[in-house]
């Protein structure tokens, strides 16, 4: 059986501003550049069989995506040389050989951890805190969408795990800064969202709900978002995508 | 600009990765470690710029000097350029986010008339003045190139300096003739002329265009200006370095794969085409030296598709050998290879069969015309039966959608002719009809694209002297085609002729329409050859206010009188081009000197330059 060696990989920099797929075409030509023994689908059309996990919004950096390689033999040396040929603004952070059968990366993960920074008007903690606990007491968080010309009508309530107003505190943001002297107009959250085939909720309608409520920009570009995590999560367990593989030597990069 | 500001401007427009310059190959220097900096500046979208391979070898071969730089902009996109005069952001280049203006030399390339007004707004934007007169000693030198400087009046005023030909060699000259300049402080006016002393290299304002009594009667050069100004050509080929890492867009250019140039120049001499005119001779590059460069670009780019670029790749002397060695080699790792173009016979219908193992797309070619009278005049060299015998090759081999392009309103064209394209259409239905019934053709049914454009005389051809079919006859004409071509599994599609018009105008233009280009620019035409955003009425106005008459342009020109392009020498003598204007009326073909005689265009003799072929080496 072909290995398949399953990467985390981070998104920052120049590759935060293209889509899903020419993200996956740059991997594509990195795999191709680094020589990796990759598998290729059969049919006119050959393709390197590499899938990915949930699809990663233009403009949101993250620290930790997921792919499935296919490979047609595994050395040592395929992660390393991989690692030095990935275009700016994505890199190889891990790697791990998947056990037994694998579950595609799309059906297993289901929750994503988020942070979010959004600007306003300074001396707006208290009213934010109160405003997050109202919306979690609520039983339903309706947004409406455009959409082909209708309006549709969205509850993100059973999307929204965990939803919290976070101090700065030792945090250090991914691909942002705060621009100097004005940390009190920069508002950070951290959530835990549903994503995956199964239904997802964006940060971006989350925040859409707080903004209604309290003076934040909560437009897209005025936002950062960045994806910290990506996991399996059920009542009692949280497990990650790498927890599945059998740790290889040259793994952690 | 701060680092949230440039990541709200990028989240705020569509595909943000058109403005980012850190793709892979990209190249960042120190601007303070060099003596020269160097904004390329392509004056389109970043899709289409991308995919030009003279911006590509210019920026290597300018990078690959430790004493300059070379940085890209290309004309931001209306949303971006909405975006950067609401912020007063000034045009920038990519690798370095610094604004145009702060660098020394600006060079635009010329490829199209019809990016003319996205330079006047690239220079409005960089805040520099549109015109040369009025740049000071602390503003870039702005300069030009590309096929269109081979007549550059229309657009001369808004240049320091126009290179006519080939820029592998020229640029290094131009680039140690700035740094000298630089360091012992001359005047602009210093500069100019120094620079006009480079051959190749047209210095507008030291050349004074004479009108009488409206007429245009000649050129003069001032302060011992060279006359006329003679093109740069490259000798060797083979010799000359070929950048095979080039830049890797995060998005998908209009060509979204990796160019290694095969050969340089046409000589198949059509009479209507300027490439085959102002790149002559035709220099080949070895077989070694392609297969070296292939290989090199796929390990740099890793990139799956490879193009073999020229005028007419199917030409070169060994493409056979040359495609079925590369397809040896990159088959296996998922890279393909490709032909821009293909030539109109069963020999190019098994090359393609060769690089295209799946049928995915369909196959173009270009008969020109519709019979075999106007085929001869524009010395396009396809006779009727090679058009059946490549069809019928590209139908027993699996395709089931061709394109053929031809062009209307070409000299000598009659209703006959017209009809001679519905006609061909016919026959290869019925060839398909009949091939089917054989059982000779399988799978889906033919689809026909039939794709017109309108002829456009350019300057330095056979055709330079001859009227453009006006507007009205060229729609009925198109009208004449719609109606004669028949329906079924026929698509036609013909290019706006109204923009053709205004093509026309500008392609043997002179110097009095840069008033006209302003103008139009100040009424807001951008992006013309894009046609959501091209306006004929704007254009009409622009010509109306600036006093000039369009039908003076478009129609037919006098052998004897001086052309505005005169002073500007491509090799290619003036009295091959009148001797083989004559041969055209007189239905006289003229065959390519790569295979047959020479045909005394001249270059060779005036140049000192040769043909080269790789099966003769």
């Amino acid at each position: 059986m072909s290995p398949i060696v399953r990467l985390r990989y981070s998104v920052a920099g120049p590759a935060r501003y293209i889509s899903h797929l020419d993200r996956s075409r740059a991997i594509e030509r990195a795999l191709r550049r680094a020589r990796t023994p990759v598998a290729y689908s059969q049919g006119f059309n050959p393709r390197p069989k590499v899938s990915f996990g949930p699809p990663l919004p233009l403009g949101v950096v993250s620290r930790a995506e997921y792919l499935d390689l296919e490979l047609t033999e595994y050395s040592d040396s395929v992660l390393p040389t991989l690692a030095g040929a990935m275009p700016p603004g994505l890199r190889l952070l891990a790697g791990g050989l998947v056990r037994g059968k694998v579950e595609s990366l799309m059906s297993f993960i289901n929750a994503a951890e988020y942070r979010v920074v959004a600007r306003g008007p300074a001396g707006m903690r208290d009213r934010i805190a109160e405003v997050l606990e109202n919306i979690l007491s609520e039983g339903e968080i309706i947004i409406r969408k455009e959409a082909k010309g209708k309006t549709k009508k969205k509850d993100l309530r059973p999307g929204i795990y965990e939803l919290a107003f976070v101090g700065w505190g030792s945090r250090r943001l991914f691909d942002f800064t705060v621009p100097e002297g004005a940390e009190d107009r920069y508002y950070l959250f951290e959530m835990t969202l549903a994503v995956g085939n199964k239904g997802s909720v964006r940060p971006e309608e989350v925040m859409e709900a707080v903004g209604r409520r309290c003076p934040l920009e909560v437009e897209f570009p005025l936002l950062h978002i960045e994806r910290i995590r990506l996991f399996r999560r059920t009542e009692h367990s949280s497990t990650d995508p790498l927890d599945l593989c059998d740790p290889i030597s040259s793994g952690v990069l | 600009m701060q680092e949230h500001e440039k990541r709200e401007l990028l989240l705020s427009v569509s595909k943000p990765a058109r403005y980012l310059g850190e793709e892979l190959n990209s190249v960042h220097k120190d601007h303070d470690r060099v003596e020269v900096r160097f904004a390329l500046a392509f004056p389109d979208v970043y899709e289409v710029g991308m995919s030009h391979l003279g911006s590509v070898i210019l920026y290597h071969a300018i990078n690959k000097r430790d004493d300059a730089l070379c940085e890209r902009v290309f004309a931001p996109w209306t949303d971006m350029e909405a975006e950067m005069r609401k912020r007063r952001l000034p045009l920038f280049t990519l690798e370095s986010w610094r604004p145009v203006r702060e660098f020394d030399v600006v060079g635009f390339t010329l490829q199209y008339e019809m990016t003319y007004t996205n330079i006047l707004n690239m220079l409005d934007l960089a805040g520099i003045p549109l015109r040369a007169l009025d740049r000071n000693e602390e503003h870039p030198l702005v300069i030009a190139g590309g096929p269109c400087a081979f007549n550059p009046e229309p657009v001369a005023p808004f240049f320091d300096a126009i290179v006519i030909g080939e820029g592998e060699e020229v640029i290094h000259e131009i680039l140690d003739a700035v740094i000298h300049q630089k360091r012992i402080g001359m005047t602009r006016a210093e500069r100019l002329r120094q620079l006009s002393r480079i051959e190749g290299v047209y210095v507008p304002s030291l050349y004074r265009p004479i009108h009488r009594e409206g007429a245009f009667v000649g050129v003069e050069p001032l302060e011992g200006a060279p006359m006329p100004v003679r093109r740069r050509i490259v000798r060797d080929l083979d010799q000359l370095d070929f950048p095979t890492n080039p830049i890797v867009p995060y998005i998908q250019a209009v060509h979204d794969r990796v160019m290694v140039e095969v050969f340089r120049g046409c000589s198949r001499g059509c009479r209507f085409c300027q490439a085959g005119m102002i790149y002559r001779p035709v220099r080949e590059r070895s077989e070694e030296r392609i297969r070296h460069l292939v290989r090199e670009a796929v390990d740099n780019t890793g990139s799956n598709e490879v193009s073999l670029v020229s005028l007419a790749t199917c030409d070169y002397s060994r493409i056979e050998p040359v495609l079925k060695s590369l397809i040896a080699e990159h088959g296996p790792r998922g890279v393909g290879v490709s032909l821009p173009s293909l030539r109109v016979d069963s020999f190019a219908v098994g090359l393609a069969q060769e690089v295209q193992r799946v049928r995915k797309t369909g196959l173009t070619f270009a008969p020109e015309a519709g019979t075999q009278r106007l085929r001869d005049i524009i010395n396009k060299g396809v006779t009727d039966e090679d058009l059946m015998t490549t069809v019928d090759a590209a139908l027993s081999a699996g395709w089931h959608s061709l394109k053929l392009y031809f062009m209307l309103g070409l000299p000598g064209e009659e209703e006959a002719d017209v009809l001679g394209i519905a006609d061909i259409c016919k026959r290869i239905m019925a060839l398909e009809a009949r091939g089917r019934r054989e059982g000779r053709y399988r799978g889906k049914r033919l689809n026909l694209t039939v794709s017109v454009s309108v002829f456009v005389p350019k300057p330095h051809t056979p055709f330079q002297w001859e009227p453009q079919l006006p507007l009205p006859e060229v729609e009925r004409r198109i009208e004449l085609l719609k109606r004669e071509l028949p329906r079924r599994r026929i698509d036609f599609d013909w290019h706006d002729p109204r923009l053709s018009r205004v093509e026309a105008v500008f392609a043997r233009g002179d110097r009095r329409l840069a008033d006209a280009l302003e103008r139009a620019w100040r009424l807001g035409c951008t992006f013309d050859g894009w046609s959501e955003h091209f306006s004929y009425d704007k254009w009409l106005q622009a010509f109306r206010e600036t006093g000039i008459n369009i039908e003076e342009y478009t129609g037919s020109r006098d052998p004897a009188a001086p052309l505005p392009w005169d002073h500007i020498d491509s090799g290619v003598r003036k009295e091959f081009l009148e001797a083989e204007r004559e041969r055209a009326f007189a239905g006289q073909t003229t065959p390519d000197c790569r295979w047959a005689v020479c045909s005394v265009c001249g270059v060779c003799m005036d140049y000192g330059v040769q043909v080269e072929r790789a099966d003769r080496t």
